[in-house]
C-alpha cells in the first residue's frame, strides 16, 4: 500500500488571473494528521476543494488514496470525509432524518459514533437543521463526516463556531477515532492551538505555495528565533541569508532562521562578533514567522 | 459490494418528503397534485368545451396566445432545471453537500430530472390518456388561420387525418339565437333575435383520433421543450456565476429571441401554431422517435456535464 493517502505533483490552480494554488507538492502520510495552515487567501479552501473533486486543477497531478479526483467513484467516496468551511445542510430536515439520509450511502456507516456524538454534543436529533445554531450545524457536519468511518478526513476549518468546549469535544472523538483505527485526516484551521494539539504533521501555504511540509515536531526543534546582541562592529552589514525573517532595531538584531546543528548559532555569532540568546517558539509563533517572510 | 447509488432516498429526497412537516407536505402535496390534474385537463378542455372541438376554430381562438404561453413555460421550467441542475443559480454550497458524499453526481442528476421530468410532464401524458377517450374533433374550413392566411387547400386537414369525412349538422334554433346574440353584441348592435336560420345546413370536417394527436403534439412540443432547456442548463451551467447579472442573462438569453419573434411576428405566430399542429400529424411517427432518441442523447450529454461541474 502506497505510504501516501495524498500525494500532489506541481498542481497549479488560477481563476481568472489570479493564482490560487501554485505547484503545490503535498504529501499526506497514512495515518497521520496532517495541519495545513495559511493566512486568509493564501489557497488553503482551494487546494482542499481540489483534493475533494469539487475543483479541477489547471496543471498537474492530484492522488487521493491512489485515485485521481476526477475518477472518483462511490467506493472511493466512501473514504473520503469532508466538511467544507461553509458547509450547508438541508435546512428543513431533522438532525435524525439528516442522518438517516447520510447513512444510507455508506455501507460502514456507524450509528453509534452518532449517538455517542450526539450525547457529546448535546444535540437534540428531533430538531431541524434550520432551527440549530451555526456552531451545532457544524457539529451536526462534522459528525456525518465521522460517523462515515471515512480513511481520509478532509475538513476545512472543522472548529470554525464552535465554542472552546465543543472545539476540545471534536477534537477528542476525532482524534479517538483517527488514533483507534490509523486514518487520517487533513485539516485546515486559523486556532493554531488546536493544531499544535493534535496535528504530526504540519504544511504551511504562503501565497498558493507551500513553503513547509515536515512533521511537526521537526519544525518546533529546528525553527527557533534568536536574538543577537552586543555587536561589536555595529549590525549594518549583519545579514542572516537562511532566516526566514530579519528583524533589526538599533543595536540588536532578530532572525528566525532553521538551524540545522548545533554549530549554526555560534558561527553566527562569531562571524559578526556579537552574542545571541536562543527563543524557543510555538507552532503560532513560527507560522507568523513564515508567514510573513520576507518582510522588514 | 454494492457500489451503485441508492435511488429511493435520492427520490425522497427530491420530493422534499424528509424536508417539510408531514402536514403541510400533504397539504402541499394535495395543492399541487389538484394543479397538475388541472393542467392536466386544461388544454383539452380548451378545445373541447370552449371551442366545441372545431379545431380550426381552437387556433383561430387561441393560435396566438399559444406562443406566449409556450414561452412562459419554458420559462418555468428553465428556472425549475436551473435551481436544480445550475450550482450558480443557487448558492454554490448546497451541491458542496452532495457533491462530497458517497453518491454518483450523475444518479444525483438522473433522480433530479426524473422527478422534474414526471411534474412537467406527467400533465401532458394525462392529457393523452384523456384524448383517448374524448370525442373526434371537428374542422369548419373558414375558421382556420393558416388556411385563410396561405391560402392553402383543405388538403393539409385530409392529409394528416386520412379518415376525415364530412359531416352535415343541422343547428338547433337555441344555439342559433345565441350565436347571433353573441355576434350582434360583438358588432355592437342591438342584440335583436333572427329566427330565421333554422333549416340552414353547416358542413364539418369529422377528424378521426384528431383528439389524440392533438394530446400528443402538446406532449412532444413539451418534451422537446424540457430538452431544449435540459441542454441549455447543461451546456450553461458551468459560466454561470452567483452574480445577479450572471442568473440574469442566464435565464433571459434563450427568451430574447422568442420576445422578438412575437413582437414582430404576431400575424405569423398566430398561424405557425395550426401550422406546426399539421407538421406533426402529418410526421408523427417520424417526430416522437426523434424525441425518443433525443431524450438518452440529451440525458448523457447533460449528465457528463453536470459531473464535470466545479463547486467553487
Amino acid at each position: 500500500m502506497d505510504p501516501y493517502i495524498i500525494e500532489t505533483k506541481n498542481v497549479s490552480r488560477s481563476f481568472g488571473k489570479n493564482p490560487a494554488v501554485q505547484n503545490l507538492n503535498l504529501r499526506v502520510r497514512r495515518g497521520s494528521i496532517y495541519g495545513f495552515l495559511g493566512r486568509n487567501g493564501a489557497g488553503k479552501t482551494t487546494a482542499l476543494k481540489m483534493l475533494a473533486g469539487l475543483l479541477w486543477p489547471d496543471a498537474g497531478e492530484i492522488r487521493v488514496n491512489g485515485v485521481a479526483p476526477a475518477q472518483f467513484t462511490v467506493q472511493d467516496r466512501w473514504k473520503i470525509g469532508y466538511v467544507s468551511e461553509k458547509q450547508i445542510l438541508m435546512p428543513g430536515m431533522r438532525v435524525a432524518a439528516l442522518l438517516q439520509f447520510s447513512s444510507q450511502f455508506y455501507p460502514g456507516w456507524d450509528f453509534g459514533v452518532c449517538e455517542r456524538m450526539l450525547r457529546r454534543f448535546k444535540i437534540d436529533p428531533q430538531k431541524r437543521i434550520k432551527t440549530l445554531s451555526q456552531g451545532t450545524a457544524r457539529q451536526v457536519a462534522l459528525l456525518l463526516a465521522l460517523a462515515q468511518k471515512p480513511d481520509l478526513l478532509i475538513l476545512d476549518e472543522p472548529a470554525a463556531n464552535l465554542d472552546v468546549v465543543a472545539r476540545r469535544d471534536f477534537l477528542d472523538e476525532m482524534l479517538q477515532l483517527l488514533r483507534e483505527e490509523g486514518k487520517t485526516a487533513l485539516l485546515s484551521s486559523h486556532i493554531l492551538s488546536d493544531v499544535e494539539r493534535v496535528a504530526d504533521e504540519i504544511g504551511i501555504l504562503v501565497r498558493g505555495k507551500l513553503k513547509i511540509s515536515e512533521p511537526l515536531d521537526h519544525l518546533k526543534e529546528t525553527v527557533k528565533q534568536a536574538r543577537f546582541f552586543g555587536f561589536a562592529r555595529g549590525l549594518d552589514t549583519f545579514a542572516v541569508p537562511e532566516a526566514f525573517r530579519l528583524t533589526k532595531t538599533r543595536d540588536e538584531a532578530l532572525a528566525t532562521l532553521r538551524i540545522q546543528d548545533d554549530t549554526t548559532l555560534p558561527k553566527l555569532a562569531a562571524a559578526h562578533q556579537c552574542q545571541y540568546e536562543l527563543i524557543h517558539l510555538n507552532l503560532e509563533d513560527i507560522f507568523v514567522e513564515i508567514v510573513r517572510e520576507g518582510e522588514e | 459490494m454494492k457500489t451503485r447509488t441508492p435511488w429511493r432516498p435520492l427520490l425522497r429526497n427530491e420530493l422534499l418528503v424528509d424536508h417539510i412537516p408531514m402536514v403541510p407536505w400533504i397539504l402541499g402535496g394535495a395543492y399541487c397534485l389538484g394543479n397538475w390534474f388541472l393542467a392536466g385537463w386544461a388544454p383539452l378542455a380548451m378545445l373541447t368545451n370552449l371551442c366545441q372541438g372545431d379545431i380550426a376554430a381552437f387556433f383561430s381562438s387561441f393560435g396566438n396566445v399559444c406562443f406566449p404561453f409556450l414561452f412562459l413555460w419554458l420559462f418555468i421550467v428553465l428556472m425549475w432545471i436551473g435551481t436544480k441542475t445550475v450550482p450558480g443559480v443557487v448558492p454554490m454550497a448546497t451541491y458542496e453537500f452532495y457533491f462530497t458524499r458517497a453518491i454518483a453526481r450523475r444518479s444525483f442528476y438522473r433522480a433530479r430530472m426524473m422527478v422534474l421530468g414526471a411534474v412537467v410532464l406527467g400533465p401532458l401524458v394525462l392529457n393523452l390518456f384523456v384524448a383517448l377517450r374524448s370525442p373526434d374533433l371537428v374542422l369548419k374550413p373558414g375558421d382556420s388561420p393558416a388556411l385563410s392566411k396561405h391560402g392553402e387547400p383543405l388538403d393539409s386537414y385530409l392529409r394528416a387525418f386520412p379518415g376525415a369525412h364530412p359531416k352535415v349538422v343541422r343547428p338547433s334554433l337555441a344555439n342559433q339565437k345565441v350565436h347571433e346574440l353573441v355576434r350582434l353584441e360583438v358588432e355592437g348592435l342591438p342584440a335583436i333575435t333572427t329566427p330565421s336560420l333554422a333549416n340552414q345546413e353547416v358542413h364539418e370536417l369529422v377528424l378521426p383520433r384528431a383528439t389524440l394527436v392533438y394530446a400528443a403534439w402538446l406532449l412532444w412540443g413539451g418534451t422537446l421543450g424540457l430538452l431544449a432547456m435540459q441542454c441549455y442548463c447543461a451546456c450553461m451551467a458551468k459560466h454561470v456565476s452567483r452574480r445577479f447579472g450572471s442568473v440574469l442573462i442566464f435565464a433571459g438569453l434563450p427568451f430574447l429571441p422568442a420576445v422578438f419573434l412575437l413582437v414582430f411576428f404576431h400575424d405569423l405566430t398566430t398561424a405557425l401554431a395550426e401550422a406546426n399542429f399539421l407538421f406533426f400529424a402529418n410526421h408523427w411517427a417520424a417526430l416522437a422517435l426523434a424525441v425518443a432518441v433525443a431524450i438518452p442523447g440529451v440525458e448523457w450529454l447533460a449528465e457528463r456535464r453536470f459531473d464535470e461541474l466545479e463547486i467553487s
